[in-house]
């Protein structure tokens, strides 16, 4: 980007920034109660916090959301685009796709936690299941819509089915995955604050815990501080698969 | 190089089509023939079949006395649209067959460059399709089939989207590079002046099933200037006259 451009979003941005956060002092002064405390206690609080206990809880947090984001994405996107290309194994999975892919998966969370007990493993099993079926049904849709003159036109030059998947089918899918995955970040954290609040075994539970142990102790500030950490850690992951778009597919943004 | 017998190919899909019925046709190497007819008449599934994309269901088909497989190497294969991928750089775009085939680095660089510098587009090599004009693009895609020295050229419609200047100038490069190269050439069109400036012999076919109406030859193709002598023209009027009357 050049630096007049980046000077420009920086601007626009701190325009949004500052925006909210008089929205957030008028509604603190106007109710004037301690549970809504303003963003300057609430941000002092975050900073002070942040080198105490809520750096841990934030990178536990950040860990767990990052871990699914990652092993789910891999093999739904091989299993997508091979479901996307060879009918024969569509016509098996997609009634099993349709079946399962509306059924809310934080149903599951009682279950989840029973089989896989309180720590990280259920959930990041949850927010896995979430984003590997989105990501899924994706990368099957982007690879069905892939144009078929493109693909012959690479077998004439004696490509494999391998080399279809490489140079024609993926790279095809890519942005519309990346696109996928920014939309299911948001219900990925969702899912991640419900689960840590209902099941933790203490100690660095995670940005979900640390907000309900606040909550329970009457420390407002302490809870916006957790609330500032939360929305700061899934603006840092958007705006990074944003990034990484404009970087790994430059052809989108000529 | 091509021997063509009986060709029949019928879609199997939810009721049978039959697309090619009876056609047959000889060309011999070195020389260069287009087709020409109404759409829906099986031009392309003709070239799919000659490309090893289709299978044909009737009839014999002959590459060079062996026949007809998928992947033959010195078959090289132009499309209308979608036959640059909009990922690769034009240079990428032009190395891809080569990179298939898992040339070394160094030989497909020389190689690329040589036919991007050939064509004119080596300056553009940085470019994604969507920066290039529809000219460029194609003869992007026609550097990448030169790069595989192929002996037996495919196009469907190569031109058909580009504005009538450039396809002249597409044309007229073209058929430089036969002459220069003496490869087999197929072309599939609708244009009546392409058929005449750059097939020997033209093959008139009719549609469903699509069949050979008329074959006319086109020695003189590819004389001096030929584009603006009477001849040209009258086998213009000729082919139109044809066509139009269908029988």
């Amino acid at each position: 980007m050049p630096l007049n451009k980046i000077k420009k979003t920086l601007i626009d941005y701190s325009i949004a920034v500052l925006i909210l956060l008089v929205l957030w002092e008028t509604a603190s002064l106007w109710l004037n109660k301690t549970y809504l405390p303003g963003p300057y206690l609430s941000f002092l609080t975050f900073v002070h916090e942040l080198g105490r206990n809520l750096g841990s809880h934030l990178l536990v947090s950040t860990g767990r959301v990052v871990i699914s984001l990652v092993t789910a994405l891999v093999p739904a996107v091989l299993l997508g685009m091979i479901l996307g290309r060879v009918e024969k194994y569509d016509r098996i999975a997609a009634p099993l796709i349709y079946l399962t892919y509306p059924v809310p998966k934080i149903i599951f969370l009682p279950l989840v936690i029973t089989l896989m007990g309180l720590g990280n493993l259920s959930k990041i099993f949850l927010i896995w299941i979430i984003v590997f079926f989105q990501i899924l049904v994706t990368a099957r849709d982007a690879a069905r819509q892939v144009n078929k003159s493109m693909v012959d036109s690479v077998l004439s030059l004696g490509a494999g089915e391998m080399q279809i998947y490489r140079h024609v089918i993926f790279p095809s899918c890519l942005p519309k995955i990346l696109t996928a995955l920014r939309i299911s970040l948001g219900t990925a954290i969702a899912v991640l604050f419900f689960s840590e609040t209902v099941a933790n075994l203490g100690g660095y539970g995670g940005i979900g815990y640390y907000v309900m142990e606040a909550w329970a102790r009457l420390e407002w500030n302490v809870m916006f501080a957790g609330i500032i950490a939360m929305g700061v850690m899934g603006f840092v992951l958007y705006i990074f698969l944003d990034w990484l778009e404009k970087k790994i597919c430059p052809w989108e943004f000529l | 190089m091509l021997k063509i017998e009986d060709l029949e190919v019928t879609y199997q899909s939810k009721n049978s089509f039959l697309a090619l019925c009876g056609v047959s046709f000889i060309l011999e190497k070195g020389h260069t023939c287009a087709i020409i007819g109404p759409s829906g008449c099986g031009k392309s599934t003709l070239l799919y079949v000659l490309a090893g994309l289709l299978e044909h269901t009737g009839g014999q088909v002959l590459i060079s006395g062996e026949t007809v497989r998928p992947k033959r190497r010195e078959t090289a294969l132009i499309l209308q649209d979608y036959g640059l991928l909009p990922w690769k750089t034009a240079l990428e775009n032009t190395s891809l067959g080569l990179e298939i085939r898992g040339v070394s680095r160094q030989e497909k660089r020389a190689l690329v460059e040589e036919a991007m510098k050939e064509l004119g587009i080596w300056e553009f090599r940085d470019n994604y399709p969507a920066q290039l004009s529809g000219g460029q693009r194609q003869r992007v895609a026609i550097a990448r089939s030169l790069t595989l020295k192929p002996d037996l050229f495919l196009m469907d419609e190569p031109f058909s989207s580009l504005d009538a200047l450039t396809r002249e100038g597409l044309q007229n490069t073209l058929l430089e590079f036969w002459q220069k190269r003496r490869s087999t050439m197929v072309l599939v069109t609708h244009n009546i002046e392409e058929a005449v400036f750059l097939g020997q012999r033209i093959l008139i076919f009719s549609g469903s099933p699509g069949r050979i109406l008329h074959v006319i030859e086109n020695g003189e193709m590819g004389e001096q200037d030929y584009r603006n002598k009477q001849l040209f023209y009258q086998r213009c009027s000729r082919v139109r006259e044809i066509i139009e009357r269908g029988v």
